[in-house]
């Protein structure tokens, strides 16, 4: 990985535990812990919006930990192992199971404004980087200059662009557009779609055709269905993942913004609670700043 | 969302079961309920540190005479914190002022992909309905095609675009877009700008020295309901810098609490001037306060309903309701009363908004406010016994029933079936299964 960009993602990590490191680290030291500190520790995490369930989860077990142990049980090696309990080993690499120079589809779905069409971009460069043979395809036939949007993006990535007319069914684009990188002999689609709000039913329904007509096309472990979230969402980020879990088959998440300082905890809680795995980190604006999310690395970060 | 609300309003009977049908409320009791509030909130992203003000405040006031010697102490403590809430949000709430000069500029804020471009253009076409003369421009260099979405979003909704491709600086295409506008006699100038993060510094001065050079009579943060705990530093790192003079939400039509906005009108007193509710340009709304309190709380709007709802009784007309509700059975009788006093509280459709999603859909069998007058109607031609013993009307009192009222029997037909549907409903409420506020006042004779 490029140096700048490991600087930056450990940057991140920092700010998620900087803070709440040092509280656990006076806490763990003091002969006793009064109420109020306990529920600032808590705040503190909350505050990193993780949510307050997961919150008063760890806040307890430590407490208990505290109660139960001298000198010889050391907090970190508690935290490490919460932490790292997360995530599983190379859960972040995509297609794991798909056959070299086969097509392989990335969609990418998510909210308005999340950075679906940035992330495609990005990933179209790191793709080709490695070698792919990359088409970005536009499934966003709604929203004003989307297409011109993912073709510069496309032009910036050195890859072909393929796009519907503005308002056509996103379904037959994606259709003619995986039946022409067939032709082209590429490697890798990456879908981009219209952001959705996701309580909108109609548009859920238009996802969902979306996707089936990808899964109609290719293999399952040729195909990524990832779900991109935004840093600085709170709480209502679990209600985007559960109700577009429900309409496509999620494989992962990118979580993009990251640059934000955002504290992104809503990583744990994703991954606790719907067991979905964070594939990429979004760091910036620009073509490089999409870096792979991996785990073990990323809690001995947090934890050393 | 049906499915959203309901988990919001059980989540918030379970907080009123506590409260409710102990009598008295010692402190230690509305500690408690408290404490089900605060995670409440929090859930809803307001920011912890607001939280606890809100709490702190609240106890104060609820731990009283006001609340324990209420005769419903429940509501008392949820109302307190509801009115906290509005007052916040409400406190510099003024409309969207258009200044007499020529041009007005507004500036548009915010982080990225938090909705700018849209909202210039939805701004835009709110201004020409009310007769301004606006004219769009972007100072976005750095997304690809921002400028081209604009353009597109300004053409379609009839809207002047101004654009200056040679321009090197924000600045110069805000000095030219003035000029022209002056020529042109245009009277706003609405400026678009490139998406940003609160901790982008060089980003955030180029924006200063932009505030700096010109003079924008409103620069308006455009904030994602969807932001979570970390609105509160993006509004400071912004008030740093541009100090804007209000908020425009967006994605208010995402079932996002928005509890973001709490933390940010708390910390800053920034009113509100304006929400988004899709991703079409005449999806902009004006800002209710009391709305965003209930949503915040989980409460889809009842609380505004209500309170209209008490603007329009009468006390005589609310003792007679409450001995309605005491009541065992529901009748078509009850019913017709209450579709009179429906009548009077204001249209048909304002109500139905104003409800939570889950009883909107029990009750949108009866839509608008035609087929209101023509179920008054029904239930006018049946006899007492009827109205009263429903299940004594066979066909030939059905046919009877219709010809009086001018209408069909299928008509009939269909007002017994949605009558059956709501005494259920109402049998249901009856059962403790009541939401929040309404024991007393109640909606087709049933509280919610
Ligand atoms: N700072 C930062 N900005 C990002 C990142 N990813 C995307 N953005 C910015 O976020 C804004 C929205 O990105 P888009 O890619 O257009 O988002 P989208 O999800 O395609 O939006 P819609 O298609 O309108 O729903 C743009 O200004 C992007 O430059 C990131 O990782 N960091
Ligand atoms: N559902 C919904 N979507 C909205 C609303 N307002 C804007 N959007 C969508 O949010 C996405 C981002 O909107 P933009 O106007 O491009 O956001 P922006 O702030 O200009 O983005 P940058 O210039 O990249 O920072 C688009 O898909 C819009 O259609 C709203 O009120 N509701
Ligand atoms: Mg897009
Ligand atoms: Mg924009």
């Amino acid at each position: 990985m490029e140096k700048g960009l490991w600087k930056r993602w450990l940057q991140g990590i920092g700010r998620i535990t900087g803070e709440v490191k040092e509280r656990l680290k006076e806490l763990w030291s003091q002969k006793s812990v009064r109420p109020e500190e306990w529920e600032e520790l808590e705040e503190m995490l909350i505050g990193a919006d993780i949510g307050p369930a997961l919150a008063a989860e760890i806040v307890e077990e430590f407490r208990r930990l505290k109660e139960r142990s001298r000198e010889d049980t050391s907090w970190e090696e508690w935290l490490y192992g919460k932490l790292v309990a997360f995530f599983e080993e190379g859960e972040h690499l995509l297609f794991p199971r798909a056959q070299p120079e086969t097509l392989k589809a990335v969609f990418l779905v998510g909210i308005n404004g999340v950075g679906k069409t940035t992330t495609a971009g990005k990933l179209a460069y790191l793709a080709r980087e490695k070698g792919e043979r990359v088409v970005l395809i536009s499934a966003d036939t709604f929203r004003a200059a989307a297409n011109e949007q993912l073709e510069i993006w496309a032009r910036r990535a050195g890859c072909r662009f393929f796009r519907g007319a503005q308002g056509a069914d996103p379904a037959a684009v994606v259709y003619d557009g995986l039946q022409s990188a067939l032709k082209e002999k590429e490697t890798l689609a990456i879908v981009d779609t219209a952001g959705r709000s996701h309580v909108n039913r109609n548009l859920l329904a238009e996802l969902e055709k979306v996707s089936r007509v990808i899964r109609r096309f290719l293999p399952e472990e040729q195909v990524e269905h990832l779900l991109v979230l935004d840093a600085l969402a709170g709480q209502n980020a679990f209600a985007q993942v559960e109700s577009i879990a429900r309409v496509v088959p999620l494989t992962g998440i990118i979580l993009t913004k990251w640059d934000s300082q955002a504290k992104g905890g809503i990583l744990f809680r994703v991954r606790k609670e719907f067991g979905l795995p964070v594939k990429y980190l979004g760091v910036g604006e620009g073509i490089e700043d999409l870096i792979p999310f991996e785990a073990c690395e990323f809690v001995r970060a947090i934890v050393s | 969302m049906d499915r959203v609300f309901e988990q919001l309003a059980e989540k918030f009977a379970g907080v009123f079961k506590k409260l409710r049908g102990k009598g008295r409320l010692t402190a230690e009791e509305v500690d408690e309920a408290l404490r089900d509030l605060r995670l409440v909130l929090l859930e809803s992203d307001v920011h912890y540190r607001v939280v606890k003000d809100l709490i702190a405040r609240v106890r104060e006031r609820a731990v009283g005479r006001e609340v324990l010697e209420s005769v419903t102490p429940a509501e008392m403590v949820i109302k307190i914190l509801w009115d906290e809430i509005r007052q916040i949000l409400g406190g510099g709430a003024k409309d969207l002022h258009v200044p007499p000069v020529t041009p007005a500029l507004f500036l548009l804020v915010g982080l990225q992909g938090s909705g700018k471009t849209t909202t210039c253009g939805k701004l835009g076409l709110f201004l020409k309905q009310r007769h301004y003369l606006p004219v769009l421009t972007s100072t976005d260099t750095r997304r690809p095609a921002a400028r081209e979405q604009l353009r597109i979003l300004a053409s379609s909704a009839g809207l002047d675009f101004f654009d200056l491709p040679s321009a090197r600086h924000p600045l110069e295409v805000v000095q030219a877009a003035r000029r022209y506008a002056r020529e042109k006699g245009r009277d706003v100038v609405l400026v678009d700008t490139a998406g940003r993060l609160h901790v982008e510094e060089e980003l955030l001065r180029e924006l200063q020295e932009l505030t700096r050079g010109e003079e924008f009579h409103e620069t308006l943060l455009v904030l994602d309901a969807t932001t979570g705990q970390e609105a509160i530093r993006v509004a400071e790192r912004f008030r740093e810098w541009v100090n804007p003079t209000g908020i425009i939400l967006t994605k208010v039509d995402t079932d996002a609490r928005g509890g973001a906005v709490l933390s940010i009108v708390a910390q800053t007193g920034w009113p509100v001037k304006l929400i988004g509710v899709g991703e079409k340009l005449d999806q902009l709304e004006v800002f209710h306060p009391e709305r965003m309190a209930s949503r915040i709380l989980g409460m889809g709007d009842t609380l505004s309903l209500i309170e209209k709802i008490e603007r329009a009784i009468t006390e005589e007309e609310r003792k007679k309701l409450e001995k309605q509700v005491t009541k065992e059975e529901f009748t078509l009788e009850d019913f017709l009363e209450e579709l009179r006093r429906l009548r009077r509280v204001g249209s048909f459709e304002d109500i139905m908004n104003m409800l939570p999603a889950s009883l909107r859909g029990a009750l949108s069998q009866v839509d608008g406010e035609r087929s209101l007058k023509r179920t008054e109607a029904i239930i006018l031609s049946m006899t007492r016994e009827e109205r009263r013993n429903p299940g004594i009307i066979n066909a030939s009192r059905k046919r009877r029933i219709a010809q009086g009222s001018g209408t069909t029997v299928q008509e009939v037909n269909r007002l017994l079936r949605e009558f059956e549907e709501i005494r259920k409903l109402w049998k249901k409420m009856k059962k403790g299964h009541t939401l929040p506020f309404a024991k007393r006042k109640g909606f087709f004779g049933f509280g919610f």
